[in-house]
């Protein structure tokens, strides 16, 4: 596939660490220990959208909860939104809002009203790795509907050259950045590359990503910064 | 403004003579003159193109925009509608109007409480899905009142897209960009290149001084040129010239 694909990010790497034709690293290195951990940890960090598709169950008039698997590889054990099928409306879902698990199933205990389902919780059932959810809905349920649950999906790696990243192409930038970083630490470059390297990221990103300590501190626009008000503290106070 | 042009711009900032120059390929500049322009249409562009048009079954108060023509959405203007009749007596075109944008939640509540029924004139977007596989996203849209029964429209959003392909040869135009802009994100490119090679503070900052101040700031001119010696900026300070220093 043309595109930022994984060619596209080492290249891209490559040249911000100054390493262009593979003397300091090699590729399979490169995308094994830094550019998927940071592919990886930007999914995990900020991506949370709602799978392409979703997995359809049916609750049953006074059924407390629903058992819900899914597909191991395919999503994370995270559901992320779960909508209700209007059962006159025929094709049109709804949302219902998040809640947990045990206040769900104190309420249908306790007040237990019955009606169209509005809010759900989920209980996390997975076991040797494969994600399961039971998945308990209020009020209970006073016919069969039908719902569909959307969860977070699992990532693939990069493996092969021609691969795409299923992040915007901004984000995708960023996360061959910060790849780039970590590999010129470990390689120990110059600070002042690897200031030039992180420095087009914005400032949330690199505090998120550990990276503010070493280049932020001085610039601090918190008011208690150097020159506002000078902060004298003996070193070993 | 091309790709090419983009280009030689760079080139001409960062010194054409190779010899003496710390050098890098032109993958190498594309790569970088593609990531700044996508970061540059995502913060400062604001060209707004027109989606693919949705026209749902008679009657549907809810449906899904956005294929893979559109690729993926930055943000959406507004929801436009045409009863599919209405044309405009002067240029004989549709005539699309726009829809009022209201929270799904408030949407459902007047759907099940009124329930209107009429020409559709709020809606509500919600993403559904982002497609792993192909670039693109969807979004399911609500419109009250219910459109009635014997009636069919067709609505189209107004949207900022990511750009679908890369810029991979020296013609490809540069979309959504005019040659102004251009310029500014040959400069940036090239501040960018020259701080990865190592080049002169001087230098550098010859080439950000072109800048307009808002993308000059975030080169933190003061950290970048004199790190680590040099002085902590204050709140809403700009970094300093030598110019304004003198």
């Amino acid at each position: 596939m043309a595109g930022y694909d994984l060619a596209a990010m080492r290249t891209h790497a490559r040249f911000l660490m100054r390493d262009p034709s593979g003397d300091a690293i090699s590729n399979n290195d490169l995308r094994d220990y830094y550019i998927n951990p940071a592919y990886q940890e930007w999914w995990r960090k900020y991506e949370e959208r709602p799978a392409g598709s979703g997995l359809a169950g049916a609750v049953g008039p006074g059924e407390r909860s629903v058992a819900v698997t899914l597909t191991a590889g395919k999503f994370n054990d995270v559901v992320y939104r779960v909508t209700m099928v209007d059962p006159i409306g025929g094709v049109i879902e709804f949302s219902t809002r998040r809640s947990e698990f045990n206040r769900v199933r104190h309420l249908q205990e306790t007040e237990g009203r019955m009606g169209l389902p509005r809010e759900w919780g989920f209980n996390n059932l997975a076991t040797g790795g494969t994600p399961a959810q039971e998945i308990a809905f209020y009020p209970l349920a006073d016919q069969i509907y039908t719902f569909n649950v959307y969860c977070k999906p699992a990532l693939t790696l990069l493996s092969a050259d021609g691969n795409n990243t299923v992040l915007d192409p901004v984000s995708a930038c960023y996360v061959t950045r910060i790849a780039a970083y970590k590999a010129g630490l470990d390689l120990k470059l110059k600070p002042e590359l690897l200031r030039a390297i992180v420095q087009p990221l914005p400032r949330w990103v690199k505090s998120h990503f550990n990276m503010a300590w070493l280049f932020e501190a001085k610039a601090s626009e918190r008011a208690d910064a150097y020159g506002y008000v000078r902060v004298t503290e003996a070193a070993n106070a | 403004m091309t790709l090419g042009d983009v280009e030689t711009r760079v080139l001409n900032f960062l010194g054409s003579d190779t010899v003496e120059r710390p050098t890098e390929t032109q993958a190498e500049r594309y790569a970088m003159i593609n990531e700044a322009y996508v970061g540059y249409i995502a913060m400062n562009t604001s060209a707004w193109i027109t989606s693919q048009t949705a026209t749902p079954a008679a009657g549907s108060a809810s449906f899904v925009m956005g294929n893979s023509l559109d690729g993926q959405w930055i943000e959406c203007e507004t929801l436009e509608v045409w009863d599919n009749v209405t044309l405009d007596p002067d240029t004989g075109l549709a005539v699309y109007r726009p829809l009022k944008h209201r929270n799904e939640g408030e949407i459902l509540f007047l759907t099940r409480s009124q329930g209107a029924v009429g020409p559709p004139r709020l809606y509500s977007l919600a993403l559904r899905n982002r497609s792993l596989s192909a670039t693109r996203s969807q979004f399911t849209v609500r419109v009250y009142p219910t459109p009635d029964l014997a009636t069919s429209y067709t609505y189209r959003a107004r949207i900022r897209a990511w750009p679908t392909t890369q810029l991979t040869v020296a013609g490809d135009i540069l979309q959504q960009m005019d040659d102004e802009q251009a310029e500014m994100l040959a400069v940036q490119v090239a501040a960018r290149i020259a701080s990865v090679e190592g080049y002169q503070s001087e230098h550098i900052q010859a080439m950000i001084e072109r800048l307009p101040d808002h993308i000059r700031a975030e080169f933190d001119i003061n950290d970048i040129l004199n790190w680590p010696f040099s002085e902590p900026r204050r709140i809403g300070e700009f970094p300093r010239t030598p110019t304004e220093a003198a």
